[in-house]
């Protein structure tokens, strides 16, 4: 039988797992803009994480300490990459990695913000670009579905970003501003 | 040097290509320049990267498992084509929560895990009473829920499991008993007494010697170690088939009242100490239950006047107001009980409902009579309302499409997916709807995974469901999915443009997943469950 200190430990590692996993899949991919690798690299991360919690510093910063981590994983999958697969060169993912971490606190108010700004897109264009980010779906089966051409569909795809990031910041300066 | 917007386009245009896979070399060459150089494009891509994922997360976070079929319906539904939309993100999410689990299975010893690793599954019944119960591995609390594929080993004392299709088993310790679904058991050693009501007819236990289906009853099994089983009738009749060593099955036969019968592999006998045992099962056991406090919002639409369209009590109580021209009072016609709400096809209404878009726990129940000749341009929702925050919805009506389901069946439609059930409801007649939504906690399947469980008459439905791509598009989406509000008569977002035609009555929302005898109360006495009824059962 498990001893209960072992116990509420697992349950401690469990919770703050799924409450950043998000923030951690978010991490990995910038640096890996691939989204099977990053998922890939997400569950590699994890078995990390479960095999070194006990290093975990209670109170400190979860995410931070499993973004590092993810950091060395992504780095371990770069060396098994081929070579078409490497997007950008060390250096610029060190670069980007420092610049992630350091962001990682605006990336939940992002978050919540962008479902605000989800609701504000035409409907046509929502399900365009859920339909897009849907699991197993892509650019092409978006452009089926909304019956746009292909070139039709990346076009508006851009465009919808474009206006979901500005949404973003805009809601964001809002709120600091109140 | 800050970036100019011609270039902050550019910048965006090139990580839009990376997150499509529509780069050439060259622009990638020019993306991971200005990322070496510039720390304002860092942060500007990171930030247009971190929306990708987070679109990766909002598209993905509808997911939903229905019921299946009772054994013998002819209807089976494999698992892999109820989770829709359980996409690689969340996917992976079960697997890294496996494994989770799978690390704990060696940090905390076995025990512990054969009961947590079922933390995962479908939900197909409740742990609803025990008594001076001891477990082996981690102990089982009353009103926990438990899984599909759980193993249930009580080392001593007794439990209560309520299946979500109404029937109740108790236990008796020692015993272990897995569960299949909320329809089938297998009970490997111990005493149970199974308590069926008729809702759940075809309700069955098995297990190597015999296979036992109910026909609306309260039977008993005792398995002891090696197999051999005795099966007591105690009300009713059960349809009874001896299984040999190849596990093959002998014609079935039946059991009545006060009858028994022992099964092991060298075949069927009389059961020694008949008398006794009998007596033994027949003895009221007093369960320590899980009570937990549930608020209803109830419209019978009998009231006076304006009140017709306002819930039950309290000083300000949600009330529909109509959406089209007529009066909401000219909708009054005969109800199931008394007056009900009747939907003509142009008439639909709207009462604000604070909190209604959460994705938490609810059920919605209410009596329903759709006319035998209602047009399909005529089955629209009859209850809908916004689900989380992304403009998705719930739309509870009936099905249209005959090449998904069949005609007139229920059908709820929950974001990007649907259930439909088995029963039609387009007969003229009144039919008592619940349908039970159980959002899972985050974690479990990926995050925000949705579990709904549709009764028709008291009777869980067999379920099919499936995901769809593309919804109906709403010109009055946008402002619908702001609003925190309860629509009858149509569905919030239009999908399609039908309303409905029929008469809708005694609708009641609960912010809890009631359970299958709850349900019945509602359906029988038109009103919550009291605690002591549920403490008595």
């Amino acid at each position: 039988m498990d001893s209960a200190p072992n116990a509420d430990r697992n349950k401690q590692l469990m919770r703050l797992m799924t409450q950043h996993q998000r923030r951690v899949f978010g991490y990995i991919y910038t640096l890996v803009p691939d989204r099977h690798d990053a998922e890939d690299i997400l569950q590699e991360t994890s078995v990390v994480i479960c095999e070194k919690f006990e290093q975990f510093q209670p109170g400190t910063d979860f995410a931070a300490w499993a973004c590092q981590i993810a950091y060395w994983e992504v780095r371990r999958a770069r060396q098994k990459f081929a070579r078409a697969k490497v997007v950008f060169n060390q250096e610029v993912v060190d670069a980007i990695a420092q610049t992630a971490a350091e962001m990682i606190p605006e990336a939940s108010a992002r978050h919540e913000a962008l479902a605000h700004c989800l609701q504000k897109l035409h409907p046509r264009d929502r399900e365009l670009v859920l339909t897009r980010y849907e699991p197993g779906c892509g650019v092409e089966i978006a452009a089926q579905r909304s019956g746009r051409s292909l070139e039709a569909a990346y076009k508006a795809l851009g465009r919808i970003r474009k206006l979901l990031h500005d949404c973003v910041s805009n809601q964001l300066s809002l709120e600091d501003a109140t | 040097m800050s970036l100019t917007d011609q270039e902050r386009l550019e910048l965006h245009a090139l990580c839009d290509a990376l997150v499509d896979a529509a780069t050439t070399d060259a622009q990638r060459a020019r993306l991971e320049e200005w990322l070496a150089t510039s720390e304002e494009a860092r942060r500007c891509y990171v930030r247009a990267l971190a929306l990708s994922a987070s679109l990766m997360d909002y598209a993905g976070e509808m997911q939903a498992e229905a019921p299946d079929a009772p054994p013998g319906s002819g209807r089976v539904i494999r698992p892999a084509t109820w989770v829709w939309a359980l996409g690689s993100l969340a996917a992976a999410a079960v697997v890294v929560l496996a494994f989770w689990l799978g690390a704990a299975q060696q940090l905390s010893g076995p025990d512990e895990v054969a009961s947590t690793a079922q933390e995962n599954g479908e939900s197909i019944a409740r742990l609803s009473g025990a008594k001076d119960s001891h477990w082996t591995g981690r102990a089982l609390q009353a009103g926990e829920e438990l899984h599909r594929g759980q193993r249930i080993e009580l080392a001593g004392g007794m439990a209560e499991i309520t299946f979500d299709s109404g029937a109740q088993i108790t236990l008796e310790g020692p015993a272990s008993l897995d569960l299949l679904s909320a329809w089938d058991a297998v009970l490997h050693r111990g005493t149970l007494k199974a308590n069926v009501p008729p809702e759940a007819v075809g309700f069955r236990v098995s297990n190597a010697s015999v296979n036992v289906v109910d026909l609306g009853t309260e039977f008993s099994m005792i398995a002891d170690e090696n197999g051999a089983t005795e099966v007591f009738v105690l009300k009713g009749a059960v349809e009874t088939a001896a299984r040999d060593a190849a596990g093959n099955e002998a014609p079935p036969v039946v059991l009545r009242e006060k009858q028994a019968r022992r099964f092991a592999r060298a075949g069927g006998s009389e059961v020694r100490d008949h008398d006794a045992k009998l007596a033994r099962f027949m003895r009221k056991v007093v369960f320590e239950r899980f009570a937990r406090p549930v608020q209803y919002t109830h419209w019978s639409f009998d009231g006076a006047g304006d009140d017709f369209a306002a819930a039950d009590g309290g000083d300000s109580p949600p009330r529909f107001h109509s959406l089209t021209d007529g009066a909401i009072a000219q909708m009054r016609a005969a109800g199931y009980r008394h007056s009900g709400m009747h939907f003509d096809g142009q008439f639909s209404a709207k009462a604000a409902f604070p909190g209604i878009r959460q994705r938490s726990v609810r059920t919605v129940a209410f009596w329903i009579k759709i006319p035998a000749d209602a047009p399909l341009s005529d089955a629209g929702a009859m209850v809908s309302w916004p689900l989380g925050g992304v403009g998705r919805s719930v739309a509870i009506g009936w099905n249209r499409n005959p090449a998904q389901s069949p005609l007139g069946v229920l059908r709820t439609n929950a974001g990007r997916g649907y259930f439909a059930g088995s029963t039609p409801l387009r007969d003229g007649r009144w039919h008592h709807v619940a349908v039970v939504f159980s959002p899972k906690a985050k974690g479990d399947k990926g995050e925000g995974g949705m579990q709904l469980r549709q009764y028709v008459d008291g009777r869980l439905e067999t379920a099919s469901a499936k995901h769809f791509g593309k919804r109906g598009k709403g010109a009055d989406t946008l402002a619908a999915a702001t609003e925190d509000a309860l629509w009858i008569g149509r569905a919030m977002d239009r999908a399609g443009r039908e309303q409905f035609r029929g008469t809708l009555d005694e609708l009641f929302v609960a912010d809890a997943a009631l359970t299958p005898r709850e349900i019945l109360h509602l359906l029988r006495e038109n009103k919550p469950a009291p605690p002591e009824m549920l403490a008595a059962q």
